[in-house]
């Protein structure tokens, strides 16, 4: 894919960003207006009704998006959040309380239970929430059903007080569909909302890539507790919404089951935008009272249904115009600029002036004594010492294998080895989580690129900045002033880095249309994003070609000319010798020598393990 | 002598967790996924079971061999529905997949075979032991050894043969295990073929304890999940001892402390698990790539 001469196509049928909004903003109108006439025409019929719990329903379900559609975690308790929500509004308004002081206490304790839940079971494998999340959801069923004094057992709670509003009291299918209408929207908002947060994107990142989410700043735990907590919260106003809405509960509609029912609708719906949540809840809740026919067969078509959907639209149904729209449309795959333009960035003319300097002996910034990792009977790093200059690019060398890479997951926290020390100025690194190394100043690229496909190119680098970021969650997600003067900083600071890169004219691309030298940039402007102290750069030209490779030269000496110091792992020696101050050179997890260049190119021992075969392919090309 | 009979029966119910824990294992030692169907195959080797002996009243040596050949086509049916279209998915999508296809699976033995619970006889009839105040019916015995003989199988096959290394060749990495030569395909196929053929055997075993009945495998799945997780994911060893432990402990917190509560000491185990040793007993292998 790389290299191939595909130039910029973009189709004519695809409608301009302004037209789409337009578009947009076209239905988005004709929609509200539907929503807020059409139910008069129903009257107090069946239908409303459905419609009502439909949208106690698309509550839940918006809550749902948070912890799975923009976080890629499994939650099977979204009913069981739903039915403490429930119960708890009912116990507390049977004994007296209004609505509006027992919706929020209930809402609260949702929240409190998904923070228990979440808090040890978020820092491991996506797959163990789910496990939790099962368990969680059958105890609490189980609860339900037998703690009778407080939960009525089986046959529940009855006569649970409604909603007044201002003294009035809501009567009829009408005026709680409004009122129901009224709630649903603002959670809707507010998910939309936050996906052009700081939050959401932090989300959004590490859904498509944990550690490069945690690498760029976000504390990626802390961000899934936020979105879990935000589900369970979505889910215990929903119950309270619910409760007063029939005025009795019983444990039915609580159970895995229906948590399962709800993340289906999520799914088919779509991840990723709460507009999906929206499509998923209304066609799981009308299908099967438009599919009555089928009688026993619905839940075996139902099946293979949510099956073939997910096989066919990636994106869920929400995707699916847009799926229509690209098939009659040419199947070019989206535009692969040529990097040409990188020439033209300041990179290449700050370049010039930096090159000039030919040693540099600044204080040392990073410190790195004894470093050993072994895996089993493997030793990876033996006792590696190696101490970085400020202001100076220090590459690191050595054959495949050579322990590298694993040099560079040690430095970032990805590994913890079993011996040694790594220190940032005066501060231990060891020990410490990916995300609290990069708020230290340590940032860096992978060699196999991790982008966030889902965002656009601005908004990757945008997520780098996560970590310079003074504004709370609470703050971001409600679009306080302060929060929305930091978005602006953000932005700018972003594109900003996405100038120095020469990334600038595809700031608003979705990420995975670049080419594979871009990525590779946007990988450093993200990395550039978090205003690191040192920078380190895992075989960056990689796949680039020689004109490729040398506009990333001149890249890393203008990074220099910034005063920020690289730490370089690179194959490529036409680029190590071009921007190296220092060389360390590695051969199988030791330190073999360190020098300048002239020393390394020198030493025998170095040319035996390690030069002597690299310059003759170096030659060649 | 009333706590020897009720560690007796735990043992008897944790040897069936642990033979649907080998299956989901079988899977996920593969693929790299939970099969949330797993239950469900359990449930449709239950009712072939019902099907051979009883309605077609062929001999045990022969029903047994055809329903468990006829769990392996499903089990590769069940592959190649619910697993190979949506491969490479992100794994919250996954895991919808298999749940739907455990509703297919559970409905469609409600169409065939009735709502109504049926019984399937063992091979051993109601052959019991008794040693002094405690009873062994001969079927829990033979439970046992087809679980310790599974186990066995199940580590041999993964590690001293050349169709298991290539399996977890697959499910460590699936690209480079083709470029190797391994054909993932088939050996995909394999191994929800082997999934489904232990599955076919829990419900043969099952079937004459419990009755068979379209909504046995939901449960019994989850039982699985649990106890995979309690034993650390991935670890087959693991998987046995933590089943035949559940097994103990549910049926004497059932006899001693309440059995109201009965179905939550599991999951009550297993998330107090992931709170203090999330990576269960016997750990578990597989670390993010960076």
């Amino acid at each position: 894919m790389n290299g191939s001469p595909v130039v910029a196509t973009v189709s004519p049928r695809e409608r301009s960003p302004v037209q789409q909004s337009r578009w947009r903003l076209f239905a988005l109108a004709l929609g509200a207006i539907a929503v807020v006439v059409l139910p008069h025409f129903l009257g107090d019929s069946y239908v409303l009704q459905l419609v009502n719990f439909g949208l106690i329903g698309l509550i839940v379900v918006v809550g749902l998006n948070y912890i799975t559609g923009y976080c890629g975690q499994i939650n099977f308790a979204q009913a069981a959040f739903y039915g403490i929500g429930a119960y708890t509004t009912a116990v507390l308004m049977l004994k007296g309380l209004s609505f509006w002081l027992a919706m929020p206490l209930a809402a609260m304790a949702t929240g409190l239970c998904s923070v228990v839940l979440g808090v040890p079971t978020l820092r491991l494998r996506a797959f163990y929430l789910a496990m939790a999340t099962i368990g969680f959801s059958e105890i609490v069923q189980l609860v339900l059903i037998h703690w009778e004094p407080v939960t009525g057992g089986t046959s529940g709670l009855r006569g649970i007080p409604g909603v007044s509003l201002f003294g009035f009291a809501l009567q009829g299918q009408l005026q709680h569909y409004y009122f129901l209408l009224a709630w649903a929207a603002f959670g809707l908002w507010l998910a939309v909302r936050v996906r052009s947060t700081q939050l959401g994107r932090s989300m959004l990142a590490l859904r498509d890539t944990e550690i490069a989410a945690e690498v760029a700043g976000v504390n990626t735990t802390r961000i899934k507790s936020i979105a879990l907590a935000l589900s369970a919260i979505y889910a215990g106003i929903a119950g309270a919404l619910y409760v007063t809405y029939i005025g009795y509960v019983s444990p039915d509609g609580f159970s895995t089951g229906q948590s399962i029912q709800y993340y289906t609708m999520l799914i088919i719906g779509g991840t990723g935008s709460a507009v999906g949540a929206v499509v998923g809840t209304i066609t799981l809740t009308a299908l099967p009272e438009l599919l009555r026919f089928l009688r026993e067969w619905y839940l075996v078509l139902y099946g293979l249904g949510v099956i073939a959907i997910i096989a066919v639209l990636p994106g869920g149904l929400v995707g699916l115009p847009r799926r229509l729209r690209r098939r009659s449309a040419p199947t070019t795959a989206p535009a692969h600029v040529s990097t040409a333009t990188v020439e033209a960035s300041p990179a290449a003319s700050a370049s010039s002036a930096s090159a000039a300097e030919a040693t540099r002996t600044g204080e040392m910034i990073l410190s790195i004594k004894g470093v050993t990792q072994r895996f089993g009977g493997l030793i990876a790093l033996d006792d590696v010492n190696i101490d970085v200059r400020e202001g100076t690019v220090h590459a690191v060398i050595g054959p495949n294998g050579a322990g590298k890479t694993c040099f560079l997951n040690v430095l970032t926290g990805a590994y913890i080895p079993q011996a040694g020390s790594v220190k940032l100025l005066d501060r231990e690194l060891l020990g410490l989580r990916p995300f609290q190394i990069t708020h230290l100043g340590l940032s860096r690229n992978f060699q196999n690129i991790r982008i966030y496909p889902s965002l656009s190119v601005l908004e990757n680098v945008m997520v780098g900045q996560a970590c310079r970021s003074s504004i709370n969650t609470l703050q971001s997600f409600l679009g306080t002033p302060a929060s929305r003067r930091e978005e602006r900083a953000i932005k700018l600071a972003a594109r900003e880095a996405l100038v120095f890169v020469g990334l600038s004219e595809h700031a608003d691309r979705p990420a995975e249309s670049l080419a594979y030298a871009q990525r590779r940039l946007l990988e450093i402007a993200r990395a550039i994003a978090t205003q690191p102290r040192v920078l380190l750069l895992d075989e960056p030209a990689a796949g680039m070609n020689v004109q490729e490779s040398t506009e990333l030269m001149a890249l890393i000496r203008a990074i220099r000319a910034r005063g920020t110091t690289i730490v370089l792992v690179e194959h490529n020696m036409r680029l190590v010798m071009g921007v190296s101050d220092r060389i360390s050179v590695l051969d199988f997890g030791k330190k073999l020598a360190e020098g300048s260049k002239d020393e390394i190119r020198q030493n025998p021992a170095v040319i035996e393990a390690y030069l002597g075969q690299t310059v003759t392919k170096d030659s060649r090309a | 002598m009333q706590l020897l009979q009720l560690v007796i029966n735990g043992l008897a119910m944790g040897a069936i967790y642990a033979l649907v824990a080998l299956g989901l294992l079988q899977i996920f030692n593969a693929v790299r996924i939970v099969n949330f169907g797993q239950g469900q195959l359990l449930m449709v080797g239950a009712f072939l079971g019902l099907s051979t002996i009883v309605q077609a009243g062929l001999p045990m040596w022969l029903a047994y061999p055809v329903t468990l050949a006829a769990m392996a086509v499903i089990g590769v049916v069940f592959m190649l529905v619910a697993y190979y279209p949506v491969r490479g998915k992100p794994y919250y999508v996954l895991i919808l997949t298999t749940i739907a296809m455990g509703i297919v699976l559970e409905n469609l033995a409600l169409i065939i075979w009735g709502p109504l619970p049926q019984a399937v006889p063992s091979p051993f009839g109601s052959a019991q032991w008794q040693f002094g105040g405690v009873t062994v019916s001969l079927h829990v015995l033979f439970v046992f050894a087809v679980t310790a003989v599974m186990l066995l199988g199940q580590w041999w096959f993964f590690n001293r043969t050349t169709y298991g290394r290539m399996m977890q060749a697959t499910a460590q990495d699936m690209e480079m295990a083709r470029l190797v030569g391994v054909r993932v395909r088939y050996t995909i196929a394999g191994a929800f073929a082997l999934a489904a053929v232990f599955a076919g055997a829990g419900g043969l075993l099952v079937a004459p304890m419990f009755l068979a009945e379209p909504s046995m495998g939901g449960s019994l799945g989850l039982k699985a999940y649990v106890v995979s997780v309690i034993g650390g994911f991935g670890s087959l060893q693991g998987a046995v001892i933590a089943g035949l432990l559940l097994g103990v402990v549910e049926t004497l917190a059932a006899g001693y402390i309440s059995s109201t509560y009965r179905d939550a000491y599991a999951f009550i185990i297993m998330i107090t698990m992931l709170f203090v040793m999330p990576r269960g007993l016997f750990g578990e292998k597989i670390s993010e790539r960076v």
